[in-house]
């Protein structure tokens, strides 16, 4: 007997091996795909997986936004033209159409009269109200209050038209609420009445059962795939495939993989090391999208050695920015003098970006009195010029530019010291406490309002001054531009801010790369930098 | 704390103890013997001496980038291609030696002086002392390892000495419990029993008397904890936990290699073979070194 | 024996609650934090994210958090995922079926293989055979998994075509056996590749202890074939002490795939482990780590009664 009963332990476990193979969750059968014209599966490889499919939960994860357009429209949506057309709604309001009053304090929206949620109920007003409403309640864990928290009240003038009016003019409501998702606009059908407990956890968030988008939610199989069919009542145009895959693949290394071997359709967001392996994979098309973000290092200020605008000049003179661009991005970006991107109206285009002058350094540190040493790095009172270099770490080309800028450094004879952490460490401890890290690289991708972005960054006690930065006249604009009403006298003071954050360099500015996007055996796709990727995912087809 | 070993390799001189002199040339003639095991010796001190000599065997300056000759495949200028920055791979890999051997060896170092502490203080004194530090192993072996990994080297900061620190102490555990096992059936054999008979302290009786005849399997694991730690760095780079430039490791170099697969093979070919070569090497050597100090008994290594 | 296994039970208890100690306060320690994902969030004010720390009960004490914690993860509740807002003990069930798929069958083949290799390289020890099946099978052993890994990926996947390039199966297709197998086949095999190097050693050391003992040449010299001798005589004294290293290891094997899950699109439970991490999710994490500490210590306790039955010299006194 006991020679067998290894064998008799074997057995069971084959079976159960087989078993779990039958048992475990698949990934839904693709549904009936009468709705589209046609009835392909594109499959979408998502880097991360969304939180919840909640048009207006947190986290804030572009992930949950990319699924959740595919299901969820709001009543406007910026295209990559960067021009707001109607989405939900059936005319975008403006002062001229009387759709917003004067005083910039009510604001009438007109539904499509065809917009339908999934269960048969009509997009209303009351859905707006329900949104206003749950978004506000302070124990929603709401991806952000921004603008509803200003609106006064929500009418109803007849179920497709609505009135909502402000406490205060608030002109990107339209773009901060009304556009795109996270936040979107919810179902009163499903959350009316709901405690915020209830919709915090509502199984709704995982089950979006009752959508408005041109594809309808279908299955989620934890932490593999969600999926999506064409939702045969939408408004819109009818969606060309039967059903996308959002596939979970969390690993860049293994999406590359998975699109050379063509079992990926979309692939966002790729790195630029993959460019030229993405380009070669047959049947892809890769897009270089300019994009409304910058990459620069953040000066912490905390270190007297940094608040010599000298030693500031000095670094990023000796930094060839240009190489990085060309060599490390390929040519796919464009160098700043200051934050803002060209295709922001607050970028000021008289403004060039310091020159890389690496004997110029040396002569600006000279004159800071930091002396070469016979070490070869330079010292002040007996103080080495040592900085710490901090960004996030896994990201190749941020490695690269790391052990670029150290080497340049070293030619100045700036010593420095490179100290990386994961992305949640770095945004989450390391920059906010402003210890452990002198120069601090990321990138800042805005919304399409700039001057948020100047206000978190650059205004003293900003949300996001992680550096301490500082300058009283820097904050002066930003208060003026913030009550005025009219772009182009707006534009005119951020171009002067601009100016003063080129020469004070509270960050060394770096460049905005392009994003890049790879599409594979599929048409239509269209990257929009103001959207998100599926905003278009109606117009996606499959070539074979 | 009198109780720890303070040499290194607590094997007794021959003074001390004539039975350990032949003994050791026994095993070095068993080693011998095993041929495989000698020639994976031998290729891993060539390894080390390569690393050890970095700075004049390497052909260029570490850290030297050169954006003309960025991703350079293998050549005779350069012998193992360029990087993403066109720093010379070979350099680099030399250089990366240096780091990932020291890690390596000393992580190993720090494990086995830790488990051999515990698991011989364990196994001598038995009753209430083992079943404390015995939970306390247990608790080490059961803690999910890449969690305190990660966690230490975010507390800490990824240099070369932490990642020793943190590596070695996540892996005494089983060097603990092997001396541990040594112990509980060591400590009933006759020349222990003589020992505490002619009064010997317990101290000189674990160090003297009982350590060297356990040292065996703790040397034949401290050879797998090399490899093991090796590997180990490498997948802290894996998961953003690694070393930073200018501290380059093997483990750092095949981490970055992995963007560029299809595009710049040799910079993961290298790296890898490298790694492979010395944890297989190292793997051999304790092969060899478990037959030749003990080919007849059933000690496991754990 | 059974007022060992007993004991053994108890003394798990402590060792237990200090590892949810231990990790609860390292947890606590890291940097980063839940509140790291909502830095960056549009209108995030410093009052907002007060708030949500009070929600999420971080307001209060370490230890007062911690026997909360305590108290309600010992009736079975682990709390709410602050990621995906789900209960995380149903989020880690979620997971299991994955893993244990994995899991499992990497086991398996790890068993078959090991036996059969280990096998033959001690009956024909220092033979090329033995040196080619110590070269290959530390192959797996001394690469990284995540390098294996995505080599495996590359020539398998993308080169070849022969396998797909992750995932459990094919988007959007109807179930169906062969497709699933034909996912878990690369990720079983790196995944065994790892064990399989140090436990076939295991096999192999310990065939070579018992095939020098006296009963097996009292076998032999009675006449019993070679064949009988050594996969009935010997292979089962050699298997125990084998068994009990292979308990611990499929333990490992819980926790220990959490990089291949990752580089295959495999939605198991060391890829929600290593998300949770990263994304400072404690009550996943802490549901996570509380189950694989159990299952680890249960098997520790397997293991010690296995290698009891197999070593009568240790007494459970």
């Amino acid at each position: 007997m006991r020679d067998k009963w290894w064998k008799s332990l074997l057995s069971p476990l084959a079976a159960a091996g087989l078993l779990l193979a039958v048992a475990a969750p698949a990934v839904g059968p693709a549904g009936q795909a009468a709705a589209a014209s046609g009835n392909g599966t594109i499959v979408d490889g998502l880097y991360e997986e969304p939180g919840n499919l909640n048009p207006i939960l947190g986290p804030d994860m572009t992930y949950s936004q990319i699924v959740d357009t595919a299901i969820f429209r709001n009543l406007f949506m910026i295209t990559p033209k960067g021009v707001m057309e109607p989405d939900l709604a059936s005319v975008v309001p403006t002062v001229a159409n009387g759709g917003i009053a004067k005083n910039g304090l009510v604001y009438t929206f007109h539904i499509k009269q065809n917009a339908n949620w999934t269960n048969g109920q009509p997009v209303s007003c009351q859905d707006i109200y329900e949104t206003w409403k749950v978004v506000t309640n302070p124990a929603v864990l709401a991806v952000t209050r921004l603008g509803w928290d200003d609106v006064a009240n929500v009418k109803t003038i007849s179920p497709k038209v609505c009135e909502v009016d402000l406490k205060k003019p608030f002109p990107a409501i339209l773009i901060d609420d009304f556009s795109g998702n996270l936040p979107g606009i919810i179902p009163y059908s499903v959350f009316h009445g709901m405690t915020a407990q209830q919709i915090n956890t509502a199984s709704f968030n995982h089950d979006p059962t009752v959508t408005d988008g041109p594809y309808r939610f279908q299955s989620w199989a934890p932490g593999a795939s969600i999926t999506v069919v064409a939702n045969p009542n939408w408004y819109g145009p009818t969606p060309k495939e039967g059903t996308i895959v959002f596939k979970i693949i969390p690993d860049e290394n293994s999406l590359l993989a998975n699109a050379q071997a063509h079992q990926i359709n979309t692939y966002y967001f790729a790195p630029i090391e993959q460019a030229q392996q993405l380009k070669a994979i047959s049947g892809a098309h890769v897009f270089f999208t300019p994009m409304a973000a910058w990459e620069s290092a953040d000066i912490n200020f905390r270190n007297p050695v940094l608040q010599d605008r000298n030693v500031r000049v000095a670094l990023e003179m000796a930094i060839d920015r240009q190489a990085i661009l060309k060599k490390v991005w390929l040519g796919y970006g464009v160098l700043s003098a200051a934050d803002q991107p060209p295709i922001i109206w607050a970028n000021n285009p008289k403004l060039k970006p310091y020159s890389y002058d690496p004997k110029e350094s040396k002569i600006l540190l000279d004159k800071a009195g930091w002396k070469t040493g016979s070490d070869g790095y330079r010292h002040k009172n007996g103080k080495t010029l040592q900085l710490v270099y901090a960004t996030t770490s896994g990201n190749p080309w941020r490695e690269a530019t790391e052990r670029l800028v150290q080497y340049w450094f070293k030619q100045i004879g700036v010593k420095m010291v490179i100290h990386d952490y994961p992305a949640n460490v770095y945004f989450g401890t390391v920059l906010p406490s402003g210890k452990g890290w002198d120069l601090g690289e990321f990138e800042w991708t805005e919304g399409y309002d700039p001057a948020a972005s100047e206000e978190q960054l650059y205004e003293t006690g900003g949300a996001q001054n992680y550096g301490n930065y500082s300058n009283p006249q820097v904050d002066k604009l930003l208060r003026e531009q913030d009550t005025m009403l009219n772009q182009s006298s707006r534009q005119t003071v951020l171009r002067q801010e601009q100016a003063l954050l080129h020469k004070d360099l509270p960050a060394l500015w770096y460049y905005t790369p392009d994003e890049i996007d790879a599409a594979i055996n599929l048409t239509g796709y269209q990257p929009d930098p103001w959207y998100v990727e599926t905003w278009n995912c109606y117009d996606w087809q499959l070539t074979q | 704390m009198s109780l720890v070993p303070r040499r290194a390799t607590p094997l007794p001189t021959s003074q001390a103890n004539p039975r350990f002199e032949s003994f050791a040339h026994l095993v070095w003639r068993r080693f011998l013997r095993h041929r495989i095991a000698v020639a994976a010796a031998v290729v891993l001190l060539l390894i080390m001496l390569a690393a050890i000599l970095a700075p004049w065997v390497s052909p260029y300056q570490l850290g030297q980038p050169d954006l003309a000759a960025m991703l350079a495949p293998p050549s005779l200028h350069h012998p193992m291609g360029t990087d993403d920055l066109g720093i010379d791979l070979f350099t680099e890999v030399l250089f990366g030696g240096r780091v990932s051997l020291s890690i390596g060896v000393f992580a190993a170092l720090v494990a086995v002086l830790v488990g051999g502490a515990v698991g011989s203080i364990s196994g001598y004194f038995g009753n209430l002392v083992d079943a404390l530090l015995m939970r306390v192993t247990d608790v080490g072996l059961s803690v999910p390892l890449l969690f305190v990994v990660l966690l230490l080297s975010l507390l800490i900061g990824p240099t070369p000495v932490s990642i020793v620190t943190i590596i070695g102490l996540t892996s005494w555990m089983y060097p603990a419990r092997i001396v541990r096992s040594q112990f509980l059936t060591l400590k009933k054999r006759d020349f222990v029993e003589a020992a505490r008979a002619v009064g010997m302290r317990s101290a000189r009786i674990i160090v003297r008397e009982i350590l060297p005849n356990a040292m065996a399997p703790l040397i034949v694991n401290a050879t797998l904890l090399v490899g093991q730690a090796i590997i180990l760095e490498s997948v802290m780079s894996f998961l953003g936990a690694g070393l930073t430039p200018p501290n380059i490791s093997w483990g750092y170099l095949l981490n970055q290699a992995q963007s560029f697969t299809t595009s710049a093979p040799w910079l993961a070919i290298f790296p890898g073979l490298m790694i492979f070569l010395v944890v297989l090497a190292v793997n051999l050597v304790g092969d060899g070194l478990r037959d030749a100090l003990d080919p007849t008994s059933n000690q496991r290594m754990h | 024996m059974g007022v060992f296994i007993v004991r053994r039970l108890a003394q798990a208890i402590p060792v237990i609650f200090l590892i949810s100690l231990l990790l609860f306060f390292m947890m606590h320690a890291m940097p980063g934090g839940p509140l790291a994902m909502y830095v960056h969030q549009p209108g995030i004010t410093k009052a907002m994210l007060e708030q949500i720390r009070v929600d999420y009960g971080l307001n209060q004490g370490i230890w007062t958090q911690y026997l909360d914690w305590l108290g309600k993860a010992v009736r079975g509740d682990f709390g709410y995922s602050y990621v995906y807002a789900q209960p995380a003990i149903s989020m880690m069930l979620q997971r299991l079926p994955a893993t244990l798929e994995l899991m499992l069958s990497s086991f398996l083949i790890t068993i078959v293989f090991s036996f059969l290799l280990g096998v033959y390289s001690a009956v024909r020890q220092y033979s090329f055979g033995d040196y080619l099946i110590t070269v290959v099978s530390y192959f797996g052993f001394s690469m990284p998994t995540f390098w294996l890994g995505l080599m495996v990926l590359v020539l398998f996947s993308v080169h070849l075509h022969w396998f797909p390039a992750g995932g459990m199966a094919t988007a959007g297709a109807a179930f169906s056996l062969g497709d699933r197998l034909w996912h878990l086949i690369l990720p079983m095999l790196v995944l065994a590749f790892y064990t399989l190097a140090s436990e076939s050693r295991y096999v192999r050391s310990s065939m070579l202890d018992v095939i020098h003992q006296d009963y097996i040449r009292t076998a032999r010299a009675k006449g019993v074939g070679e064949r009988r001798v050594i996969w009935r005589h010997a292979l089962r004294n050699a298997l125990l002490p084998v068994v009990t290293v292979m308990v611990m290891d499929a333990a490992y094997l819980f926790g220990g795939a959490l990089i291949t899950e990752t580089i295959f699109s495999w939605p198991g439970m060391g890829r929600l482990f290593i998300q949770a991490i990263l994304q400072s999710d404690y009550p996943v994490l802490m549901a996570v780590v509380s189950f694989l500490s159990v299952v680890i210590v249960l098997a520790n306790i397997v293991a010690d009664v296995l290698y009891g039955l197999l070593d009568p010299r240790i007494q459970y006194s």
